[in-house]
């Protein structure tokens, strides 16, 4: 029989000791230790609380006569509790299977939605395991009660009320109201510290007003802090409390039914266009392309945007969704005709020969067109058609300038070469700031940046700078004088320069918003005013032959755009323009053209600019001058809301119907009429199906020859 | 000697001849016969656990209450207190018997336990994560057969390290006595409950130890631990949530991490004094996960903080120091080898459960004696205390109790 053994017993006493040691080390470590404790009870502090936020309703979008463009609306959203849907289906087939019946069921119940879509919502990882994922918004009542009956199929599924952003107009205005969708990872980032509290699974303004005026439109969402148990369990009321501010109505400079307006005459403009015929190339004369366009409408005082339409264009309702369809997403985005493109303020367009008014406003700003320059302001130039520039000299491109259709229009001063758009006069400017001592070409640029081309107007999300390169050669520089080459301008910098020209030199950065409202007490917030960029140097001498120019245009024999306005009211309303016919090649040329009116007080300034579709004065000047004709003659329809359209319709149907129904009677009392009276023929019945079968190739080809003699008919005009 | 100090009431009770006293009175009252075991019982492991018993219904109280005390199940503390009490009982009568009459029945308690163990293999009730520990008993109790089977082992090894010759242990013994102790262990890892296995080990090293077994030995089997352990959770034996509970030890970004952030923030939410009785933040919530069985000691941690931490842990201290005391004095091998046994369990067990709360041991989920709700864990830790005193009271050789038979 052995002892223990005291010294190993001793040994273990010592090592108890050392646990015990490490133990209360630890505890001091955590209780005692003050910055150990403080960060401890801060965390204990924060786990029990949880922020709620509240959604704040965003702000209208009205426009200048407060007709509301953009509203919101309550709808059903369907979401999935990302929890109880991955606890219930665990498995990826299981969830495939979801994911296809949830999609053919909300789709069934009139909301189409993929499910490839869906599980990309459900996969995606901005979602955390507990929130609630949004499928799809305003899905119809159906759906709610599928659900409520069916709820056991469709673990998670839940039905919310949220708003959606809801556009009265339907698709008017498209590019110019925008839209909003999900908030990218990069911009929550930068958003961190706003005030308005953004969150990884808001909405932002994408694009149009939604995106440059989102400071104004979102709200600011209420907070309230609750304390929780480690389930997520609420307990007991919040402890701190902020209610949610709606964000401001914005009132935009905009007139919906002008918008409409010029909408409706765009879309006429460029579908106008593709109907005639390009002869530029005679042997093969093929119809214009005319992929889109653009018109703006400004009025001069402020450069308040009163319309602005892209055409080719979509509808914005596509965007409410809460998941995208990525196809057809795609589709809108790969579209070679780019319905997406505000080719309004992001169009990548040489100005033409809207431009040589600015170069003529720099010649005589500069005195170039002076005394001591290259002609007397008045004096007379000898167009000949067709012009080297810089005799021998020069080499490479745009060294031959030459006027359409190489025609000479011999002696012309500065008010006849604005006519008659003179490319042989305005390419000598550009030769001559060129080469001439004491002017360069950095002068020409200058003034045009003073009319704001190269500016970006940063009230218009999306709007792109353009830019004027500086012309290496004698050549290039003649070009840049007639707005040919690598001139980048957007219809909206053209249309703006054109309204510093009607307002006597006062260039302003285009206005889009006129107020921001507080939609409570209708209490103007901010009141916008016009931002003056740029105050010209005007005087008499510079106006008179500008405007002389520019009046010769719309009414003079051989001014470029007289066609168009040829039974147009010019005495009530007086329009002045340019036309620009601009080069692309390969492609065929743009029609340009900006005017104003009614001289002599300027209340509209405008420009249509449409791609491919040939010159300036038949593509685009008819553009202009039919909306100025509705404005003359104070002919601007009010345009129906959808809801309101809808009525008419309804209305005009029931007319219809009732219209129907009488000849329907009228009919019956006939056949009993001709029964009566011919009872006696039996073949009669036999014929009428074999007639009926004839006649639907007949009517095809009456719509076959209406068509084309709709066509030659365009192409004539 | 403490002899002198219990002496002392019965002289304040008037008896002025305290030697003819006892004499005298032998055969009436076993307490007043300085002969009888029941002359030398030590209580103060007894008053230890149960300080320990009334901080584990107070803390299981807080535990369990949850956000809602108005509606408050006192399911949890009537259990507690029933299992504390019947404890009790079970010292006092474990207390009549002699220890040593387990040497005779040491082979009996660990074949029953190996039963016990392989039984629960199949007719075991199904835990979470598909682990197999507990018997489920008519009302609605459970066993767990690996708690009870802590004691078997301890008097297993004690009785096969009692029966050797002197000197240090031989490589044979040590073979065999590693062999018996691997059987149980293996089973218990098996279910699997690494944490048990662990208080296992832990205590046949200390056994070991105290047995006098060689240097080298120990080193090789200390390190052949280690290999087994890192081959095991290696193997498919092992499944992933046991080994992400270790790695999440090792590796502090693991989400596993977040039972003991949250066992970390409560013990410091506590501070020095504590948030107070119901007051714990932590536990009202429900953040810890266990709180009442392996996590107890974040609730008393948070709610009484470093001195209700101190005041436990000064209670295990006492408990571990008598029982250190007795291993000493035992009047036996057999008899200090047990005590030793129940040492290492104490002793480990504490270290672990407390440690694990607090960041520095891996989360594995044992109770911490007397304080965790846990029947089984509750019996055992009395019986052990039972045991150790047993050992103590009749530590003065074997004549008191002739008629019972042991190899001395």
């Amino acid at each position: 029989m052995t002892e223990q053994s005291p010294l190993r017993l001793a040994m273990l006493g010592v090592l108890v000791v050392g646990l015990f040691t490490s133990l209360f080390a630890r505890m001091w470590y955590l209780q005692v230790v003050e910055e150990q404790r403080d960060l401890a009870q801060l965390q204990a502090a924060q786990n029990l609380t949880r922020k709620v936020f509240i959604d704040a309703p965003r702000g209208r979008v009205l426009d200048r006569n407060n007709n509301v463009l953009i509203d919101n609306r309550l709808v059903n959203e369907v979401v999935v509790d990302k929890f109880t849907y991955r606890e219930e289906i665990p498995s990826a087939a299981g969830q495939r299977e979801f994911a296809i019946k949830l999609a053919t069921e909300i789709s069934a119940a009139g909301r189409l939605i993929k499910a490839a879509d869906i599980e990309a919502a459900l996969n995606d990882q901005k979602f955390g395991p507990f929130d609630l994922v949004p499928i799809a918004t305003d899905v119809p009542e159906r759906f709610s009660i599928l659900i409520g009956e069916r709820a056991h199929e469709f673990p998670g599924v839940e039905i919310r009320k949220t708003t959606v952003r809801f556009y009265p107009y339907g698709a008017r205005a498209a590019h110019l109201l925008g839209y909003v969708g999900p908030i990218s990872e990069e911009r929550f980032q930068s958003l961190a510290d706003s005030p308005k509290l953004y969150r990884r699974t808001d909405e932002i303004g994408e694009a149009g007003v939604e995106a440059s005026l989102e400071d104004i439109l979102r709200g600011t969402p209420g907070v309230e802090v609750i304390e929780i148990d480690a389930a997520g369990n609420r307990i007991g009321p919040p402890i701190s409390q902020t209610r949610p501010i709606p964000g401001n109505d914005v009132q935009l400079t905009i007139d919906i039914n002008l918008q409409a307006l010029v909408e409706d005459e765009l879309a006429k403009g460029v579908r106008d266009a593709r109907e005639r015929l390009d002869e530029s190339d005679q042997e093969n004369p093929t119809e214009f392309v005319a992929p889109g366009g653009a018109m703006v409408l400004l009025d001069p005082d402020g450069a308040r945007v009163l319309a602005m339409a892209s055409y080719p264009t979509y509808d914005q309702r596509f965007f409410i969704q809460e998941v995208r369809p990525e196809a057809e997403f795609n589709v809108l985005r790969d579209d070679q005709n780019a319905p997406l493109l505000d080719r309004a303020s992001a169009g990548n367009y040489a100005p033409g020969s809207t431009f040589k008014l600015i170069t003529a406003y720099a010649a005589l700003d500069t005195g170039l067109l002076g005394d001591r320059g290259f002609l007397k302001r008045n004096q007379f130039f000898v167009d000949e058609g067709i012009w080297r520039v810089g005799g021998d000299d020069c080499f490479g491109p745009g060294c031959t300038i030459e006027n359409a259709g190489q025609k000479a229009l011999g002696d012309i001063d500065i008010r006849d070469a604005i006519e008659q758009s003179s490319n042989i006069y305005f390419g000598q400017l550009g030769f001559q700031f060129n080469v001439r001592q004491g002017f360069s070409t950095d002068q020409l640029i200058d003034v045009a940046q003073d009319f704001g081309y190269a500016t970006r107007p940063d009230a218009i999300a999306g709007a792109i700078t353009g830019g004027i390169p500086s012309p290496e050669t004698a050549g290039a520089a003649a070009n840049l004088a007639v707005g040919q080459g690598l001139m980048i301008a957007t219809p909206l910098q053209i249309a703006n320069s054109y309204a510093a020209i009607a307002n006597g030199g006062f260039v302003y950065s285009p206005m889009l918003a006129e107020a921001a409202i507080d939609p409570a007490t209708e209490e103007i917030v901010i009141d916008y005013q016009p931002r003056l960029i740029n105050e010209l140097y005007m005087p008499e001498e510079f106006y008179e032959p500008l405007i002389s120019g520019l009046i010769g245009v719309t009414t003079s024999e051989d001014g470029t755009a007289t066609e168009a306005f040829e039974n147009f009211p010019m005495s009530r309303f007086l329009v002045l323009g340019k036309t620009g016919t601009v080069e692309n090649p390969p492609k065929q040329d743009n029609a340009a053209f900006a005017a104003f009116g009614p001289w002599p007080n300027p209340q509209y300034a405008a420009v249509t600019y449409i791609e491919q579709a040939g010159l300036g004065g038949e593509a685009a000047a008819p553009v202009v001058a039919a909306v100025f004709e509705r404005i003359a003659n104070d002919d601007i329809q009010t345009v129906p809301t959808e809801a309101e359209a809808d009525d008419l319709i309804s209305e005009s149907e029931a007319i219809a119907e009732e219209e129907r129904l009488q000849s329907e009677r009228e009919a019956e009392l006939e056949a009993q009429r001709a029964e009566a009276a011919s009872d006696d023929d039996p073949g009669f019945q036999v014929l009428v199906p074999g007639g009926d079968e004839g006649l639907p190739p007949a009517d095809a080809d009456d719509a076959d020859d209406t068509e084309s003699a709709a066509s030659a008919d365009g192409g004539g005009g | 000697m403490r002899t002198t100090p219990k002496v002392l009431p019965l002289q304040m009770a008037g008896v002025a001849d305290v030697t003819t006293a006892f004499e005298d009175n032998r055969s009436l009252n076993p307490r007043s016969d300085p002969a009888s075991p029941w002359w030398h019982i030590d209580v103060t492991p007894v008053l230890a656990a149960m300080g320990l018993g009334i901080i584990g219904l107070i803390a299981i109280y807080s535990a369990t209450r949850g956000r809602d005390p108005d509606n408050y199940v006192t399911f949890f503390i009537e259990r507690q207190g029933m299992f504390l009490v019947v404890g009790l009982v079970l010292v006092a009568v474990s207390l009549i018997f002699d220890y040593r009459l387990l040497l005779r029945f040491a082979p009996l308690l660990y074949a029953g336990n190996i039963a016990l163990l392989v039984l629960l293999r199949f007719f075991g009730a199904e835990g979470g994560l598909g682990v197999r520990s507990w018997f489920r008993l008519p009302s609605g109790f459970l066993l767990q057969p690996s708690e009870f089977g802590k004691l078997a082992l301890i008097v297993m090894v004690a009785a096969l390290l009692s029966r050797r010759d002197e000197g240090a242990l031989g490589f044979n013994e040590l073979v065999v006595i590693t062999a018996v102790a691997a059987l149980p262990l293996m089973l218990v890892a098996l279910q699997p409950d690494f944490g048990t296995a662990m208080v296992y080990t832990a205590i046949i090293a200390a056994m070991l130890l105290v047995g006098n077994a060689q240097a080298h030995h120990l080193i090789v089997l200390v390190g052949g631990s280690i290999v087994a352990i890192a081959l095991a959770f290696n193997s498919r034996f092992v499944d992933g949530f046991q080994r992400r509970r270790l790695e999440s030890f090792l590796d502090l970004e693991s989400e596993f991490r977040y039972n003991t952030n949250q066992a970390e923030i409560a013990i410091g939410n506590g501070g020095v004094t504590g948030t107070g009785f119901g007051q714990g933040t932590q536990t009202k919530s429900g953040l810890v996960p266990e709180q009442q069985t392996d996590f107890i000691f974040t609730v008393v941690g948070e709610e009484f903080g470093f001195a209700g931490g101190t005041v436990l842990l000064g209670c295990f201290a006492a408990l571990l120091w008598r029982l250190y005391r007795m291993a000493r004095l035992a009047g036996d091998a057999f008899g200090s080898y047990l005590i030793t046994g129940v040492f290492a369990m104490f002793a480990f067990q504490m270290f672990q459960s407390v440690g694990m709360t607090m960041g520095i041991m891996p989360v594995t989920g044992i109770p911490l004696p007397f304080v965790s709700y846990g029947g089984s864990s509750a019996l055992t830790s009395f019986l052990g205390i039972g045991l150790a005193v047993n050992v103590h009271m009749r530590r003065f050789g074997a004549g008191i109790d002739a008629e019972v038979g042991t190899n001395r």
